[in-house]
Parts: C-alpha cells; sequence; structure tokens
C-alpha cells in the first residue's frame, strides 16, 4: 500500500492502526459505494408466482452456474458424480492445498491443483453462460 | 468522556487487550489485494443489516412468501434497495471469497502455522455457497421453486440413503411449505451462527498467527 513516509523522516513500522485498519476502511468505503451504485442501476426483478402446470428451465445464480453446467454430463445413474462425487473432490482438494504443498515439488503440486480448481470453475461458469445466451449452439 | 470510559474500563477490560491487538505491528510491502478478506467481511456486515431489514417485512409461510416479497419491492420504502443490496452483497460477498483464497494462494499464506485458517476459510466459503442456495428459495416464485427442485434432487442421486436426505433437506418429497420454513430457518439462524463461528476462529487465528509477510 502507498507509503506516507516523509523524506527524510525515520521510517516507522506500520501498524494495524492507525496505518493498515484507516486502508481497509478506505477500500471497504469504496467497495459499500460501489455496491450501492450497483444495487440501485441493477435492482432484482421480482419473478413470476410458481404455477406448476407452466413448463419452467430451471436457472441458479451465477456462483451454481458451474455444477448446473457439470450435472448435464452425467445423465440419469451417473448423476450421482456429478451431483455428489465431483462437487466433494473440488472441495476436499481445495481444503488439503496446503499439505498438498509438502515436501519435494509440493509448491508445483499445489499450483496445478489450485489452478486446474479455478480453471474448472470459470470453465464451466462461461460454458453455462454460454449455453443460456446461444442455446442453438449446444444443439 | 475519558473518565466514562474509564469507569466502563474497569469493569470490562477492554483496553489493555485491544491495546495489544491495534498496535501490533505490520508487514511490510502489503498490496491492496490484502484487503479483499476485510472487504468480504465489509458484504458479510451488509448482509447482515439488509437480511435483519428484510426479516421485519418477509413472511416464510407457503401463501405469504410471495405476496411478502412484492409488498418489500413495491410499497416499503426504499424496500427495492434493501432488497437489491441484499442480493447484490450476496454476489459480492461471494467475489471477494473467491480473489480473497486467490491472494493466499498465491503469497502462499496457507503454510504451518497457517493450514488451518485456510481450513477454515474454505468452510466459510461453503457456508457462504450454502446461505446463498437457501436464500434464493425465500423469494418463492417459479425461478426459486425450480432452481430448489435441481438442487435438492442433487442430494437423491446418493446411493442408499440419497431419498431419505432429500425429505430431510424438503421436510416432505416435493418443495413445499415445510421446504420454505426449513430453509428460512437454516438461512437466517443456523448459517449465520455457523459462519459467526468460523469468522471468529478465522480472525482470531489471524490476530495471533499475524498476517503472513509477501513471498
Amino acid at each position: 500500500m502507498a507509503d506516507l513516509q516523509t523524506d527524510g523522516q525515520p521510517k516507522r513500522a506500520k501498524q494495524f492502526y492507525p496505518d493498515y485498519l484507516a486502508e481497509i476502511l478506505f477500500a471497504a468505503l469504496v467497495a459499500f459505494q460501489l455496491l450501492l451504485i450497483v444495487a440501485m442501476l441493477w435492482p432484482p426483478s421480482t419473478g413470476r408466482a410458481i404455477d406448476l402446470t407452466r413448463q419452467f428451465l430451471p436457472r441458479a445464480e451465477w456462483y451454481f452456474f458451474w455444477l448446473f453446467e457439470v450435472l448435464l454430463y452425467f445423465p440419469g445413474k451417473s448423476a450421482f458424480i456429478g451431483a455428489v462425487v465431483f462437487p466433494l473432490v473440488y472441495f476436499m482438494l481445495l481444503m488439503f492445498i496446503p499439505f498438498i504443498d509438502q515436501g519435494r515439488n509440493g509448491r508445483f503440486k499445489a499450483k496445478i491443483v489450485a489452478w486446474s480448481l479455478l480453471f474448472l470453475f470459470v470453465f464451466f461458469t462461461i460454458l453455462r453462460v454460454l449455453r443460456d445466451t446461444w442455446p442453438n449452439l449446444f444443439s | 468522556m475519558g473518565k466514562l470510559f474509564d469507569r466502563f474500563d474497569a469493569r470490562f477490560h477492554v483496553r489493555r487487550p485491544h491495546k495489544r491487538f491495534l498496535q501490533r505491528r505490520i508487514p511490510e510491502g502489503l498490496n491492496y489485494t490484502y484487503c479483499f478478506g476485510g472487504l468480504a467481511l465489509t458484504f458479510f456486515i451488509v448482509l447482515a443489516v439488509t437480511g435483519l431489514m428484510l426479516s421485519v417485512y418477509y413472511i416464510p409461510s407457503e401463501k405469504e412468501a410471495y405476496r411478502s416479497i412484492l409488498v418489500i419491492n413495491d410499497e416499503i420504502f426504499l424496500g427495492w434497495l434493501v432488497r437489491s443490496l441484499h442480493k447484490w452483497a450476496a454476489s459480492f460477498f461471494i467475489v471477494m471469497i473467491i480473489l480473497h483464497t486467490i491472494r493466499v494462494f498465491v503469497t502462499r499464506s496457507y503454510r504451518p502455522p497457517r493450514e488451518l485458517n485456510w481450513i477454515v476459510g474454505c468452510c466459510t466459503f461453503l457456508v457462504a455457497m450454502a446461505s446463498a442456495f437457501t436464500g434464493y428459495l425465500l423469494t418463492w416464485d417459479q425461478r426459486a421453486y425450480w432452481a430448489t427442485e435441481v438442487g435438492t434432487a442433487m442430494i437423491q442421486t446418493i446411493p442408499l440413503i440419497g431419498d431419505h436426505l432429500m425429505y430431510a433437506v424438503r421436510g416432505s418429497a416435493e418443495i413445499s411449505g415445510k421446504t420454505l420454513i426449513r430453509f428460512y430457518s437454516i438461512h437466517v439462524l443456523f448459517l449465520p451462527l455457523c459462519m459467526g463461528f468460523l469468522m471468529w476462529m478465522h480472525f482470531h487465528m489471524v490476530k495471533r498467527q499475524g498476517i503472513a509477510r509477501r513471498l
């Protein structure tokens, strides 16, 4: 973060208060302003009342897109893999990164795991967005 | 003011331990990516405050839920804004958790003795996702109903116990008013309590172990 020391003054070690706290509060204030602007510009719409006689294409929030997309590749009896095994393995790998990064080539292995997890999340999310936006692309 | 606080501090003893916390040294060379965790907390606070406001008008019943959302949106003063803030803060919260996780990974701040804090952070992410999932049903509209139908049906795929587990989550064979009240309770009581506890653990460890130096 920005060094606020004046030239010629002895350099003082940064403390949580007031240095770091002031900076983090500034960032929080900016983030809240951004949230407020977004919330005012794009308020959520109210959906239609539940009508079980009508067909409806389920749509999740963006952070579940990846999981909805993965489910498509495991139809029927293999649904267990997409619905339970895949997210479980995904989460376990994420959780055990500190233990993967141990010993020889530990950091390299951890990098492969971590960036693969991020890639899968982004890749399946983008696929879902494409599928929802241009359904003909995948037919 | 000083004397008043002295009388308060003589009973609560907040000054000394917090002085040690506030005056602790911060490693050199931290940049703004180190704010992502703090920003996640900011959005969590927004979620908690707006969630409390929404709970004043929201009615978690099969017949009233959808109507109460319409009332919040169209009739209550600034209700639409509070609802919008709650919805967007959830997205921002998850984005910040992801960015914070990437920062911690890149700076390798998960190394011992901080590996438990990494695990607690992962659990926080899981609880955040669960909160988002349970909150999604509360609008009680077509979109919410069918998304929850798909989401809860995933549990059914577990061999042997899948049907029983799905029934336990839904409270009935199909998504119904029982599911709504169950999700409402999980969303406003169980998960915020879990989140509060996890966050306390997370910040306690950051406080005790300090901020990891840059690579």
